[in-house]
């Protein structure tokens, strides 16, 4: 058995210093998340409006052309309950929030980040935002979460090219210059819609009790929330599965007749937007943006002063 | 708890530490081993613990109960109540939907509609192994094939012993309870022999079966896009994936029991280097198809009678193995295409050809081996596509997708490096089981009369490899069963 336990220890102990040793080198790479979480802190006495949601919401809704100061909380892959848990957190800390911003979009009441191909970036919200959005251990680590393959290329770009490892401004919000290279807009439209759509409604009852949550939770800070759909490309709209989208619209509006604090905005096919406004079929580029934000101040600014 | 969790990475040592350094006697180390196994069963949903409970106690008391009657009649009353019983909470968790469907589809058929309503139920994990155990215990007892245990003790830890409860082997009592019953004794040899092929299964779950399933995934899910080619090579992949998928569980299961001392059957003998259906059936989950062996198809004739009589019984095995695996007729279908593929063996009297394994002491096989083991691997890739597809309808249609002009055209993948890179790790994984087909598993052979150093690099290859492609957790494909 001594023999056993001492070969066993010996091979292992290679491998757990080299695991402890990549732990803390990602955890020393500056990341989104980590920024945000400080970002929001220094700016916490002054922001009036918090942009939550996924990244049709982190490159569609640019806090530099908001009246009033504003922050954008959201990441890739962000689903409706972790909107909520990051509004939790934050909400109580944020003295002067006037309004929430959250995007309704076509995926929005048929997903949750656990439930999908990116629930390894729960770990970014265990990890950054002290959120504990999921028990699992492997969720608490960087290495343990991600392919050591994707692990190695982080490090490599950051301790040996020296590249940049932070992809948003200081406001939180994250660009798109131009315009997706590859695909057009046209393909691009036709897979991300067949992507988005979703093969059962189990995750609808559920996240409709989460914006009830946030709208509820908003309701007694004196906070307004506005849920909005996005605009989106031609090509992505017309390949969308209508009953999903009607019932992603149909909430927005019920959200907004059973709560006073409440508005929805669907601008989905808005025609202020064309095909110079997308980086891809359902996300805004730097135009967009600027053209979404300035829409949704302009709203903001007339709804509630 | 899967294998392929941190959860298990941490739990295994404790239980390993507890169990040959704190609970030193027989009777303890057996009731650890019962609480470390419902603990593994409860991370996954507790609520299903009662099930085995329920399951241990029916079988554990009938056992007796046949044992102490005197008269036949009696005891096959007993018996008929164990299997009743058994397959009564088999049925209703994973049968009740499925004929509430064709019940329903069988009145409309005669213009009447039924009014009996589905019920949302959630399939207890591992429920088809742990019943199939329990009730193989009772049947050995009535053919008095066994003695049953007196202690409750050994019985609990043979039904829910923790390596094999949610996807087996399913063991048998004859081999599995008398090593429950004796003190184990730990032994170096089989402890680290254990550790290879904990390695081994690691790399075919995660490597291997994880990284195919990203192709499979898609492909199938999307296979009206798809060319005929890349649907082939979705089929192509999903047979690689299934084995390595399936086996890598049963290699991490054998692997963790002799840790602790135990035995268990081996399941798969490298069923892709066989030459026919039937060896092929002879390799593959053996502990299941030597279930169905014993108490379904000797018991309905065998290979006794005339030609006719083993066909009948073998589509027989067949069907039941096909409806074992779910509650859909796309595995009746696949059990059926697997039987009629035995029919010329069969009729030719060529079904127990091949007994031993291929290229005895030869390093490559001969070209009918050859021949016979493309042909028999490419069948699978076919008939696989019944068992993947989700429904009889998507199948059949995913393999008219596959018979179209666009198979001659070059796969449309996702993701075209990683492709070639599976490619190349599923090439290197051949070779190694290769060279290791006629040992109890790849790893025992490969590397192991090597100098230490060579072997030590070789196994932390494997390490690095399981650590660079582990990606999300995948569940592992015969939970659902």
């Amino acid at each position: 058995m001594k023999k056993f336990l001492k070969h066993t220890v010996a091979f292992l102990i290679p491998v757990l210093l080299i695991m402890i040793s990549m732990e803390l080198a990602l955890r020393h790479i500056p990341n989104d998340y980590e920024l945000k979480d400080t970002q929001i802190e220094l700016k916490k006495e002054s922001v009036k409006t918090l942009i939550l949601g996924s990244s049709h919401s982190l490159y569609g809704l640019n806090p530099e052309y908001f009246s009033e100061e504003a922050y954008n909380l959201a990441h890739v892959s962000q689903t409706i309950d972790l909107d909520y848990l990051l509004l939790k957190k934050f909400i109580k800390k944020l003295p002067k929030l006037k309004t929430v911003v959250i995007r309704l979009s076509y995926t929005t009441l048929h997903e949750q980040l656990d439930d999908s191909a990116e629930s390894w970036r729960q770990k970014d919200y265990n990890l950054y935002y002290n959120l504990n959005v999921s028990n699992t251990l492997k969720l608490h680590s960087e290495v343990l979460s991600v392919k050591l393959k994707n692990n190695l290329k982080r490090l490599k770009s950051y301790y040996l090219e020296d590249e940049k490892s932070i992809s948003v401004v200081n406001s939180g919000w994250a660009f798109f210059e131009k315009q997706h290279e590859g695909k057009s807009l046209e393909e691009l439209g036709l897979l991300v819609a067949k992507k988005h759509t979703a093969k059962d409604n189990n995750l609808v009852e559920e996240n409709i009790e989460f914006l009830d949550k946030i709208v509820n939770l908003c309701s007694g800070q004196k906070v307004n929330v506005i849920f909005v759909t996005l605009p989106a490309y031609k090509s992505y709209r017309d390949n969308l599965s209508e009953p999903q989208l009607d019932m992603v619209i149909s909430t927005g509006e019920t959200m907004k007749r059973k709560h006073s604090n409440c508005n929805y905005l669907n601008l989905m096919q808005n025609e202020n937007f064309t095909s110079t406004d997308f980086y891809d079929a359902d996300h805004l580029n730097t135009n967009g943006a600027k053209k979404l934000s300035i829409l949704i101040d302009d709203f903001i600014m007339q709804s509630y002063n | 708890m899967l294998f392929n969790s941190i959860d298990f990475a941490i739990f295994l040592p404790i239980v390993f530490v507890l169990y040959w350094f704190v609970f030193k006697t027989l009777k303890s180390q057996n009731i650890l081993l019962i609480i470390a196994s419902y603990v593994f069963y409860a991370w996954w949903d507790w609520r299903f613990l009662g099930l085995i409970i329920v399951s241990t106690l029916i079988d554990y008391s009938i056992g007796l109960a046949i044992d102490s009657e005197k008269k036949k009649k009696s005891k096959k009353t007993l018996l008929t109540l164990s299997i009743l019983l058994n397959l009564g909470i088999l049925g209703f968790f994973k049968y009740y939907n499925f004929f509430i469907e064709n019940f329903k589809a069988a009145f409309q058929l005669f213009g009447r509609d039924l009014d009996i309503n589905y019920l949302n139920i959630i399939l207890p994990v591992g429920i088809s192994f742990y019943t199939f155990q329990t009730m193989s215990y009772s049947i050995d007892i009535y053919r008095n094939k066994i003695k049953p245990t007196t202690n409750l003790i050994a019985f609990a830890s043979f039904i829910c012993f923790f390596p094999q409860l949610v996807a087996g082997p399913i063991e048998r009592a004859s081999s599995f309870l008398p090593q429950v019953e004796k003190r184990r004794v730990f032994s170096y040899a089989k402890a680290t022999d254990g550790l290879k092929q904990i390695l081994w299964g690691l790399f075919k779950k995660i490597v291997i079966a994880d990284n195919c399933a990203v192709f499979v995934n898609d492909i199938f899910e999307n296979y009206s896009n798809y060319s005929g080619s890349t649907l082939l090579f979705g089929a192509f992949l999903f047979t690689i994936q299934i084995y390595c998928d399936f086996s890598g569980y049963s290699d991490i299961a054998i692997g963790v029991s002799r840790l602790f001392g135990f035995n268990l059957k081996k399941n798969f003998a490298f069923p892709y280097f066989s030459r026919n259906i039937a060896e092929f059936w002879r390799r593959w989950h053996i502990s299941l198809t030597t279930w169905f062996k014993d108490y379904f198809y000797i018991p309905i004739g065998g290979s006794r009678g005339s030609k006719w009589m083993q066909l009948r019984n073998t589509f027989a095995i067949f069907l039941v193995i096909g409806l074992w695996h779910g509650a859909h007729w796309k595995f009746v279908v696949y059990g059926f295409i697997n039987a009629l593929h035995f029919v010329p063996y069969i009729i030719r009297g060529k079904n127990t050809k091949y007994t031993s394994i291929i290229a005895n002491n030869k390093w490559f096989p001969n070209g009918k081996e050859l021949f016979g083991m493309f042909h028999t691997f490419l069948f699978l890739v076919f008939a696989r596509i019944f068992f993947r597809a989700d429904s009889l309808t998507s199948a059949v249609e995913f393999l008219s997708g596959i018979f179209s002009k666009s198979l001659f055209s070059l796969p449309q993948l996702s993701n075209t490096t990683d492709a070639l890179i599976l490619l190349i790790l599923i090439i290197f994984f051949f070779v190694v089981e290769w060279f290791g087909r006629a040992k109890e598993h790849a790893l025992e052979q490969v590397f192991s009369k090597s100098k230490r150093y060579y072997r030590l690099a070789f196994y932390y290859s494997i390490v690095f490899l399981i650590f660079y492609f582990n990606g999300e957790e995948q569940q592992f494909i015969y939970f659902q069963f």
